[in-house]
This record gives C-alpha cells, structure tokens and sequence, in this order.
C-alpha cells in the first residue's frame, strides 16, 4: 500500500467526533464549576471581614443576645454583599450556624454539576474530611449540651450518608478505609462528649459505627473472594483482620467488665439478668475471636470472615444492651471514655460503657 | 491577574473538545471514559491556567499543545488508578468495534468496513504511535508541534511516525 494511500485511510477517522448533546452540557458544567470557583476565590478576601465583624460582636454581647443578632447579621449581608460573600462564610460555617444549610446546598450542587466519577470521588472525599473536621469543631466548642447534641447528630447523620455515598464512590478498599478513619473519628468524639450527650446520641454512634463496620467487611469479603491471591493481598486482608479483632477485643474486655462488675452489687438487683447477659455475650464473643484466629492461621479466610460477621452483631448487640442499661462501673472495672490505648480495666466510677479506642 | 477569562477559556472548549475527545477515544476505547476524561482535561486545564495567573503565557500561547499534555497525562493516571487493569491493544480494538455496535457516536451514518479497518488497525499499535499517528494526519499538527508535546527533536518525531505508519500498514495487511 502506498503511503498516500494509508493517509488517506486513516484521515477517515476524522469523523469520529463526541455527541452534540454530551458536548452542551458539558460545556454548561464547566462553564458551571469555573464560576462557583471564581466565587470561592473571590471571597477569601472577604472573610477576614466577616470574622473580625462577627469576634467583634461576640465580644460586645452577651451569649444569649449574640445568636439572633448573628443571624440578623447574615440575613443583611446576605442581601448587601450578594451571594458572593455569603458563600464563602458558608463554606466554613458549622452545624448550628444559620449557613450550615448553605454549606451542605453548595456541596450537594457541586456533586450535581461533577460530570467525571474521578472528579465525583475526589468531591465525596473532601466531603468526609469536612464532615470530620466539623465533628471535631463541634465536639471541641463551648456550646450548652442540648445544642452540642442537636450539632452532632447532625454531622453523624451526615457522616453516615458518606459512609454510605463511599462505598458508590471509592473501590472497597479505599471506603474501608475511609470507614476506619470515620470510625476512629467517632471514637475519639465519644471520648470527649459529655456524659449526657453521649447517651442522646448513643444509637446514632452506634449506627455510623455499626456502618464502618460493615464496610470493612464487604472489602474483606471482597477481597477474599478473589482467586489466587497473592502474597501482598493475604498479608493485606491479615492486617485488616488484625485491626478489627483488636477492635473487638477491647469492646468484648469493655463488656465483659461490666457485666462482671455488677454481679455482687445489690442496690441494682434488677440489673443482675442484664449483667448475666453480658458476661454470657462476652464469653461467645471470645469463644468467636478464637475461631477467627485459628482460621486465619489455617489461611481459611472464609470462615474468619464468617465469624466476623457474627461477633460484629454480638459486639453490637452486647454494647447497646450495655448503654441502655446504662450500668454503673464496680471495682474500676467498667470501661469509660478515654484517650486511644487506654486500659479497660481502669475508669471512672458512673460512666456508661462505650467501645474502648483503638 | 488571571491571563484568560472564563468566555475565553470557554471559547478555547469549543475549538478543541472534538480534538481532545477523539484522542482519548482511541488511547482508551470507550466512549464514556472518553467523555469523562475529556471534562477533566478541560476542568484541570482551567484550575492550572488559574493558579499561575499571568504566568500562564506560555501555555495559552500553545493552548492545543497545552491540552494535548494534560491530556497525555491524564490518560497515564487513567491506567495508574489502583483497580484498574488497562486494557491490552485488542482489547481496545474490540471495544472499539462493539461500543460501534451499540451506537457511539459518529457523524457519518454509514461507517464504511473500511474506517472500521483502520481503526481496529489503529488499536492495535502502541500509544506512542497512535499518538503521532493522530496528531500527524487527524488533527494535522505540523511536526514541530508534535515534537513540542513529546519533548522530543523534530528528527526523533519523523522516525516515529515513520515506524508507526509500517505498524499500521502491517496491522491492516
């Protein structure tokens, strides 16, 4: 074949072209994006403003005064600076503020106007990090314990949408891990709360926990159910094993303490059937971790899985039966809320029982 | 201060979507990989082009060159992504063939067996020559600029697409 005549051939596919339609709309969605970043952008400088105009007038009024002046406040910037300085304020409010609902608006119309999965996953996971940042603000704030509830069930709930959005989003391995970061979030949040708000907030804990958990376990499963795995993936789906049983292990220890802790104490006699069953779910629970591990020392990935999945439901079960009861700790044996790589065997007379951190 | 603005920017959408869109196609074989890469390139070029502000000359001066790198780039990410196996060269042939069959996108009603030839063809070569091979004689990018984008000598170029033109011969044989 002659070499004009192979040009010729291949010119042909020059009338392979994208659709018109995909072509439209995707030149609205950028045209769309570049604006809600020349917005952002527009508005850092904006802030400083905002925030020296709002610290100012905290420290003018007294705190019962400050929160319908403040939003008194937004309403007039909102309708003299435009949307422009709203947004920005927006992106950094919290739960509580009168903007949070703009904020999550903001990220919802991004996720909408987003026309590559890569760059729906890269929103999803800014999206978490914000969600564990807010937690983290909200749980460190000075806010009276009904508001601080009613600002952390809000980013929990929001919380558990990713948890949920993730496993959509990320491969089973990346949400699982996302699910471990969360969960560890959560532990920490727990261990900082005040009694009161934790025992408001206990199944919605629980839930988001609950839900980690389950991610885990789908990428385990995952990964399990592939042929031939190699080396690296054994030793992968070993560490992650590994790291839910030490989970599991301080929340059965955490159980089983205050089961056990309750057993002579008379003033509670009609706890005592309830510390039965702890103790009782405590000793299955062990009885579990045991066939985890030797079936993972057999390389039988499969049955550890299968045992995990019902330890995880004992474990759940055990630590709600637990908080409900809302036992008092004997002999400093209950386990309370403390820093990561605390002692279950020391705590605090009168704190419920929660999962112990990692 | 930005060196382009939106409707600019935009303006440059629309002279090069179809280009951008049409050497993705063919380096991943899917229409809808292609589509969504190809917003990419478009969206990561704009927050590059904004960052560097006034000094975003040089690359606005050669704004095809410009996409045809980030896009490059990005189509290297596109492999690297953890879970993603690429496909092999057949693989890409056939998708190619079959998306066809389910009705991608193509101007002309008929595609002739012919077209369907080359581009199976095409498929088959390695992704540095398919590369010169759509930039020489689809986009018609002179052998200077194809040289630019590849960082590599205008001699070194010439024997590229000189190899990739035998290739391709010998795949349609």
């Amino acid at each position: 074949m002659e070499e004009k005549d192979l040009i010729q051939k291949i010119k042909l596919l020059q009338s392979v072209e994208p659709q018109e339609d995909w072509v439209v709309s995707n030149r609205a969605k950028l045209a769309f994006r570049m604006e809600m970043e020349r917005k952002q952008n527009l508005l850092a400088g904006d802030l400083f403003a905002l925030k020296g105009l709002f610290a100012s007038l905290r420290s003018f009024s007294p705190e019962s005064f400050f929160r319908p002046v403040y939003a008194v406040l937004v309403a007039i910037i909102m309708v003299l600076g435009g949307g422009a300085v709203t947004v920005k304020a927006a992106m950094n409010s919290l739960p509580g503020s009168p903007l949070y609902g703009v904020k999550i608006g903001m990220e919802r119309a991004l996720l909408v106007a987003s026309y590559s999965d890569a760059n729906r996953t890269k929103l999803q996971s800014e999206m978490t990090t914000r969600r564990l940042e807010e937690l983290k603000a909200v749980v460190e704030s000075q806010d009276a314990a009904e508001d601080k509830s009613a600002q952390v069930a809000k980013v929990v709930d929001h919380l558990q949408q990713q948890l949920i959005a993730d496993k959509t989003h990320f491969s089973n391995n990346q949400a699982s891990e996302r699910a471990e970061q969360v969960k560890k979030a959560i532990a920490q949040a727990k261990s900082s709360l005040p009694t009161e708000v934790k025992r408001n907030l206990s199944d919605k804990l629980a839930q988001v926990a609950e839900t980690a958990d389950k991610t885990t376990v789908e990428a385990l499963a995952a990964m399990i159910a592939k042929k031939d795995l190699t080396n690296g993936e054994k030793t992968e789906i070993l560490v992650k094993f590994e790291n839910m049983l030490k989970d599991k292990d301080m929340a059965v220890a955490s159980i089983e303490a205050a089961g056990r802790s309750n057993v002579v104490v008379d003033k509670i006699a009609d706890k005592l059937p309830i510390s039965a069953v702890l103790v009782n779910q405590a000793d299955e629970a062990k009885d579990l971790i045991a066939k985890i591990k030797a079936a993972l020392q057999k390389g039988d990935f499969a049955s550890a899985l299968e045992a995990l999945k019902a330890l995880n439901e004992i474990v759940d079960g055990a630590q709600k039966i637990a908080e409900n009861a809302a036992l008092p700790a004997g002999s400093g044996q209950a386990v309370s809320d403390q820093g990561p790589g605390a002692n279950a065997s020391s705590s605090p007379a009168g704190t419920p029982l929660k999962t112990p951190l990692k | 201060m930005p060196a382009i603005d939106e409707r600019q920017f935009l303006s440059l959408y629309d002279q090069y979507v179809g280009k951008i869109y049409r050497y993705i196609f063919f380096r991943v074989g899917s229409e809808e990989q292609a589509q969504d890469l190809t917003s990419e390139v478009f969206l990561k070029s704009w927050q590059y082009v904004q960052q560097k502000g006034d000094k975003a000359g040089k690359e606005l001066a050669n704004p095809r060159a410009f996409f045809y790198q980030i896009t490059r780039n990005m189509i290297a990410d596109f492999y690297r992504q953890k879970d993603r196996t690429p496909l092999s060269l057949e693989e890409i042939a056939d998708k190619i063939i079959a998306d066809k069959s389910e009705g991608i996108a193509e101007k002309t009603a008929g595609v002739n067996l012919e077209m369907e030839a080359v581009k199976k063809a095409l498929a088959k070569l390695k992704g540095d020559y398919q590369e010169v091979i759509i930039w020489r004689y689809l986009d018609e990018l002179d052998i200077k600029e194809i040289a630019s984008i590849l960082e590599k000598t205008e001699g070194a170029v010439r024997v590229l697409l000189s190899r990739a033109l035998n290739d391709l011969k010998d795949a349609l044989k």
